[in-house]
């Protein structure tokens, strides 16, 4: 039985394919990524050349070249935020973010740079577009919210948000939604979007990037090696190139290739899932924190329990079920002020395409059983 | 009608493998090679065609939006 449920701080199970191809690399085929022209450099240069294509797809743009493969999501966020934001800006984001997009945003108002602050959100996080254009000021140069939350699995509608606020760059960050939910950066008009590899994408850990619609606007976070435009003591100006100094992950990035060419069949279908919070939400003793319109729900959900803390939850999951969960704030003290569990945090599901019906059904009853 | 070989430089390795790919697609004969000294001193690939398939090679990287330079290899 798997009952690894905390796949949205990394994936587990992988496809078999990914533990197979980092093998071959590092063991048979070797090679770093276009700095020279013998087979095996070609051969690994092509594959991270294939890797960016696949990721275009998957994210629905049609210019894989504006995608910049960085060690992971946090780094693509920062190098964007820092990239983008010069002094005297302001920044818009959700209620429900990440560190990742935090923690840059504060250092940067710490170090008196900018200023940011929080859009109006319905009680589950999502925003409220009717009133975004409110928040908005004459030195607003970017808007930088999550798709999908990671404490409650909310995803926002960001074709909406960019209708809202018009010509003003959009930053999302995929991080928990590019793998296992649409997502249409071209067709929603979005500017920069930050991924990782680990979560939905079922890749290794170490890999992600960023989509930079503008290169232009965005400095470089990292300086060196490019194997291009080697002459200049100044990185190049084109992408991916200005934005990828040093020897990228290739090692990573032939299990990320291979995990999005092997892509599972989900064994449980929406329904099943639906059918599962519906179960969780008959125990009265808990709040079940999850998209209040399941047509926004990801695959996440969390709960908070009337007397047990989050870590208590946890440990007997673990302990009576074998249920592997996450505890405490996930890393996101503003979705939880939001939505009422700061600073106790709540306890976290999220669900892998190989969970069976079985499984989740299996969890169902554990949930019901701990929160008695 | 002589065939020379030329050499065609790409922007960035991503471009030259793009470049590649087209030409094993179309069955354009090409070699990617180590960009040659004389023309940069880049540590970077470039691929080399013959001076017929350039043509044709040329006119796809720039409906591609790529930026090529052609050299005709001596």
């Amino acid at each position: 039985m798997n009952l690894y449920f905390d796949n949205c701080a990394t994936s587990f199970p992988k496809p078999s394919a990914v533990a197979e191809a980092m093998s071959k690399h590092l063991n048979e085929t070797g090679g770093t990524y276009g700095r020279s022209a013998y087979p095996r450099i070609l051969h690994s240069t092509r594959l991270v050349e294939e890797c960016r294509d696949q990721l275009a797809v998957w994210m629905g743009t049609s210019d894989g070249g504006k995608i910049v493969l960085t060690a992971n999501a946090t780094t693509a966020l920062n190098l964007m935020i820092q990239g983008i934001c010069k002094k005297g800006g302001h920044v818009l984001t959700s209620a429900m973010e990440h560190n990742a997009i935090a923690r840059p945003l504060q250092h940067l108002c710490q170090m008196g740079l900018i200023e940011w602050e929080l859009l109006d959100s319905a009680p589950d996080g999502r925003i409220l577009t009717e009133k975004i254009a409110a928040k908005l000021r004459p030195n607003t140069i970017l808007v930088a919210v999550c798709h999908m939350s990671n404490v409650n699995g909310m995803a926002q509608s960001p074709g909406e948000i960019k209708k809202a606020i018009g010509d003003i760059p959009l930053l999302i960050d995929a991080s928990q939604s590019l793998g296992s939910h649409p997502v249409e950066v071209d067709h929603w008009g979005v500017d920069f979007l930050a991924f990782t590899g680990h979560k939905s994408l079922l890749g290794p850990t170490g890999t992600g990037g960023a989509f930079i619609r503008h290169p232009e606007m965005v400095e470089p976070l990292i300086f060196g090696g490019t194997g291009s435009g080697s002459d200049s003591l100044s990185m190049p100006s084109f992408v991916p190139d200005r934005f990828e100094a040093g020897t990228p992950n290739i090692t990573g990035i032939h299990g990320l290739n291979a995990a999005l060419k092997n892509c599972p069949v989900a064994q449980h279908s929406r329904d099943d899932f639906s059918a599962l919070l519906n179960e969780v939400r008959k125990n009265r003793n808990y709040v079940v924190r999850c998209a209040e319109d399941f047509a926004h729900q990801g695959k996440l959900f969390s709960v908070v329990h009337q007397s047990l803390s989050s870590s208590e939850l946890a440990l007997q999951f673990y302990e009576k079920f074998g249920i592997e969960s996450r505890a405490g704030l996930h890393c996101a003290p503003l979705a939880h002020r939001h939505l009422g569990s700061f600073p106790n945090g709540d306890c976290r599901f999220s669900l892998s395409p190989y969970h069976t019906p079985e499984e989740l059904n299996y969890l169902a009853k554990a949930i019901h059983d701990v929160g008695k | 009608m002589s065939e020379n070989r030329e050499i065609m430089l790409f922007q960035n390795i991503r471009q030259v493998i793009k470049a590649e790919l087209w030409c094993v697609r179309v069955k354009i004969p090409v070699k990617v090679i180590p960009v040659p000294k004389p023309y940069s001193t880049e540590c970077g690939l470039c691929l080399e065609v013959s001076n017929v398939d350039a043509d044709r090679l040329e006119v796809f990287a720039g409906e591609n939006g790529m930026v090529v330079r052609r050299i005709t290899r001596n």
